[in-house]
């Protein structure tokens, strides 16, 4: 379960029903909740410390309608380094695309179509890591 | 008078035109109205199916009976949508459901329909949820005259491993040419190991070359998990088309003297060949390939010398190395190539 302070997984994902099936998903295990369509809203809510801070988990779109999801991730890394696990979801699922992920800071890296279950798992490890 | 007439007349065919011309805006406003709230009210209820479906992935239980899936154009719609989005276990057990429930009985009665949609329509249910007991149904639809209609239901014989499908979509592509040809080849390569095993079984006994030649294809089309006992014996064939496919499912599968091969090939007379054979010697990062690749960097044909520079460049630092070497005085040609391989090629 999640903790009292770092309860809130934030989702960057333009792609609506991805968002609602994660949405749900996270809720199920207890966590709150943030979704982000676009990438402008998720970079200005993530460059803020309170909302870094009580975040537990980044999970992270690449092909976003107005920027590349990696954009985000090199600006959140360049201002809270390693605060915040990050997990790509993306169609990306070339070589080169996953270790450019991986590279950037992603902690893990999930191609779609995509196993709920297992992006759940991957999404509670990497929280129990840091929480 | 007459002047009179001739006003009037004009007047009356002005009044028509007018009126013709207003019908028709009238008539493509109130298009473009319907138009546009038939989309909106699709787009509203493909929205409220999806979000069933999702709220159904987390467990919710699955109605007797659910209005919002009687549409089962729109329904297979947001099934399809959902299935190049997920995998695993809950969706594949609710798309089992939902697809055995609401669409498998209205697929099984359009297979035979005189329309096409209604076939095609038959085609991507099956193709979505491909059972063992519709293998009749989806070879049906494979023979149909419809492209949309035999491409889908090939989709769907190859999600099955149907061995009399996978054959069936090897005559189309042995046959095809150019897109059509990839086409169906991109379709195989989807295939499950058992369907690269079928595969493999027909290459090994069919007799029709064109059909062996397009198995080939497929194989060369990725790194095959499954041993293929035919690709020796191909390697020595004397059509041009089969030794090549050969060769490309050599630089990808790497048999035990695959090296030997490819530095024999290198010398060969035709040109296609020795590209294969450059491309496939990238593997072997030693002595005997990059001075075999070395001397072929002045090869008379351009095409075999811009694949023996891009083999060496992608080798690293030795075949760079070679690349770097080349001098615009000893030989211009071998040069140039180094040259165009080092600052062009990525």
């Amino acid at each position: 379960m999640a903790s009292s302070k770092k309860d809130t997984v934030l989702i960057v994902e333009d792609d609506e029903d991805i968002l609602q099936i994660l949405t749900l998903a996270f809720k199920s295990k207890g966590f709150n909740t943030k979704g982000f369509a676009n990438g402008k809203e998720a970079l200005s809510y993530l460059m803020k410390k309170e909302n870094t801070d009580s975040a537990c988990l980044l999970v992270l779109d690449r092909l976003l309608p107005d920027m590349d999801g990696l954009e985000i991730l090199k600006k959140l890394q360049e201002k809270f380094p390693n605060k915040l696990p990050v997990l790509i979801l993306s169609a990306l699922s070339a070589e080169k695309d996953v270790l450019e992920g991986l590279k950037k800071g992603a902690v893990a890296y999930e191609v779609k179509p995509f196993s709920i279950s297992v992006l759940m798992q991957k999404a509670l490890v990497l929280m129990n890591r840091r929480v | 008078m007459f002047e009179l007439k001739t006003i009037l007349l004009l007047f009356y065919f002005l009044s028509l035109e007018v009126t013709a011309l207003f019908t028709m805006l009238f008539y493509l406003i109130y298009l473009r109205v319907i138009f546009s709230i038939k989309t909106k009210i699709q787009i509203k209820r493909e929205n409220q199916v999806s979000k069933k479906i999702a709220s159904h992935l987390q467990g919710s239980k699955l109605p007797a009976h659910e209005g919002l899936f009687s549409d089962s154009q729109l329904l297979l719609l947001v099934l399809e949508s959902f299935n190049h989005r997920l995998k695993g276990e809950e969706w594949e057990k609710l798309k089992y459901k939902l697809v055995s429930q609401y669409l498998l009985k209205v697929a099984r009665k359009r297979v035979s329909s005189f329309s096409w949609r209604r076939r095609n329509f038959a085609a991507r249910v099956f193709a979505l949820l491909p059972l063992q007991k519709d293998e009749r149904s989806i070879l049906s639809l494979l023979n149909d005259s419809v492209f949309l209609v035999k491409s889908t239901a090939s989709l769907a014989a190859v999600r099955l491993s149907s061995e009399e499908g996978i054959h069936q979509i090897l005559k189309y592509m042995a046959s095809a040419y150019g897109y059509s040809r990839c086409f169906y080849r991109d379709i195989l390569l989807q295939g499950s190991l058992q369907t690269f095993t079928l595969i493999q079984n027909i290459a090994s006994h069919t007799k029709d070359p064109s059909i062996h030649l397009a198995c080939l294809d497929v194989f060369s089309g990725q790194t095959t998990p499954i041993s293929l006992p035919f690709l020796l014996k191909d390697l020595q064939s004397k059509d041009p088309q089969i030794l090549l496919a050969a060769l490309k499912i050599l630089s990808r599968t790497l048999l035990k003297n695959a090296k030997a091969i490819f530095l024999s090939f290198l010398k060969d007379p035709r040109e296609e060949i020795r590209v294969e054979a450059a491309a496939g010697l990238k593997a072997f990062v030693d002595t005997s390939s990059l001075k075999a690749l070395e001397k072929s960097l002045a090869d008379p044909s351009w095409k075999v010398r811009l694949q023996v520079a891009r083999s060496l460049k992608e080798m690293g630092k030795k075949g760079e190395a070679i690349l770097r070497r080349q001098n615009i005085k000893k030989n211009q040609t071998t040069y140039e190539i180094a040259k165009y391989a080092l600052d062009f090629l990525v």
